[in-house]
């Protein structure tokens, strides 16, 4: 190995860094000191490896580079993606879940729910005790008051299936779908045919509203089959609602 | 690129160290020649890894080239490198698809005729290198690197937290020897590294 004196000639020759005389005093001695030649060339080889393990590192730099590269303008870096996909989870979730909120018995029931148009009789004053009073309250949307007095309606009064049709509509409309069930049932067997088709209808939606969905699904089956039944076509909508995949 | 004028790369990267890198770093973003770069690649049956790779390396190449002196300023910079680009394509390519599809480049599908002189590093004695540099320790390797890429005695110490210039220049120097005793002690590198 050189002497520091030499270590020091030999690189400040190679890079370039000695004035003309000195190079050239250099070169001499390397064509006649086959020892220092060695040397030389020993340096030289080291350069040549060097500038080799140079570009080595550009291109470490530059897969680094690579790596970190935005190609839309943003750095993507992992938890970017994390965050990202956090936030698209709980987007899911919370649209999901808002969105079955619209599929439930009780949304159902009540979204499709709207007051019976009682014909001719609707406002109609009666001399008895309850008819009168039960339109009124039902026209007026106090649907509980309205059930409350129809109830009362005996069966030997002429109106009583339409009294039992409003009966068990305004149940549906306040929520107490069980007990709908019973007067719409009666109206829907009863073979008037004022009244049961609006009685189906509304038996439809107490049964989902009352969770019988099985009951619900065949008798929502059997309105929309019906061609002329004035109710099919929102009962396949409910039919579908029933099925949806939010449910 | 578009942001500096081809001077102000050339004398970046002629200046080496930290100005190198910021320089090879506007190069590599500049998503024009890079795209033509990628259109050609992809266009002579290269995969994308291909034309990332390509990129890469046409980048390396410039740099080495101008730090050489190679690159004489006639056209501009990024047609020169997209020329670099296209002849390491045409020769790896060559190498990849010689006996797959022989008659592919000879039919002047894509080959370059103003080849621009580069620095054409082949594998094989890239490979050489990793493993000779593979000898001495990794710090020291990176002393040497950047040292060759006229990183100042400063940014070494700061990047591989010497405390001083002082430390970093003592570290070079014995990290060049070290590197010579390995040569000195296995003459046969002495062949592979022949200039």
């Amino acid at each position: 190995m050189e002497s520091p004196e030499e270590f020091d000639l030999i690189e400040n020759y190679l890079e370039g860094l000695l004035d003309a005389p000195d190079a050239n005093a250099v070169e001499s001695r390397i064509a006649s000191d086959p020892v220092f030649a060695d040397k030389v060339n020993k340096h030289r080889a080291a350069h040549v490896a060097l500038k080799a393990g140079a570009g080595i590192y550009l291109k470490e730099r530059l897969q680094e580079e690579s790596e970190k590269k935005p190609r839309n303008g943003i750095v993507w870096h992992t938890w970017y993606w994390a965050v990202a996909a956090a936030v698209t989870l709980l987007a899911i979730i919370i649209g999901f879940r808002y969105t079955k909120t619209f599929y439930t018995d009780e949304y159902i029931a009540q979204y499709y729910a709207t007051p019976y148009g009682a014909g001719s009789s609707r406002g109609e004053v009666r001399q008895d005790d309850f008819w009168a009073p039960g339109m009124q309250a039902f026209n007026a949307g106090e649907y509980e008051m309205a059930a409350t007095l129809l109830d009362k309606i005996p069966l030997k009064d002429s109106h009583y299936l339409e009294a039992q049709l409003l009966l068990g509509n305004a149940y549906v409309l306040s929520g107490n779908y069980e007990k709908a069930q019973a007067p719409l049932k009666l109206v829907a067997e009863s073979g008037d045919s004022r009244f049961v088709a609006a009685a189906e209808w509304y038996l439809l939606l107490a049964l989902v509203g009352s969770h019988e969905e099985a009951d619900a699904e065949i008798l929502a089956a059997k309105l929309s089959s019906e061609e002329s039944h004035p109710y099919r076509k929102s009962a396949t909508k409910v039919a579908r609602n029933l099925r949806s995949m939010f449910r | 690129m578009a942001q500096y004028s081809d001077a102000q790369i050339i004398g970046a990267i002629m200046s080496g160290g930290s100005e190198l890198e910021h320089a090879m770093r506007a190069i590599y973003r500049d998503e024009d020649t890079r795209k033509q770069v990628f259109r050609f690649v992809l266009s002579h049956k290269g995969v994308r890894e291909d034309a990332e790779d390509i990129w890469q390396d046409s980048i390396r190449n410039l740099i080495l080239s101008v730090r050489e002196g190679k690159y004489r300023g006639s056209g501009t910079l990024n047609g020169y490198l997209y020329g670099i680009a296209r002849n390491l394509w045409y020769k790896r390519f060559r190498t990849m698809q010689r006996e797959a599809d022989p008659g592919y480049w000879e039919n002047g599908a894509g080959a370059d005729v103003d080849s621009p002189e580069i620095v054409l590093m082949d594998k094989e004695r890239e490979e050489a290198v990793r493993q000779l540099l593979g000898k001495i320790d990794s710090k020291c390797r990176k002393v040497l690197e950047m040292w060759k890429l006229s990183y100042s005695m400063k940014e070494i110490a700061g990047e591989l937290n010497y405390k001083t210039e002082g430390v970093a220049r003592k570290k070079k120097r014995l990290c060049l020897k070290q590197l010579l005793e390995i040569l000195d002690e296995n003459p046969i590198w002495m062949e592979r590294l022949k200039p």
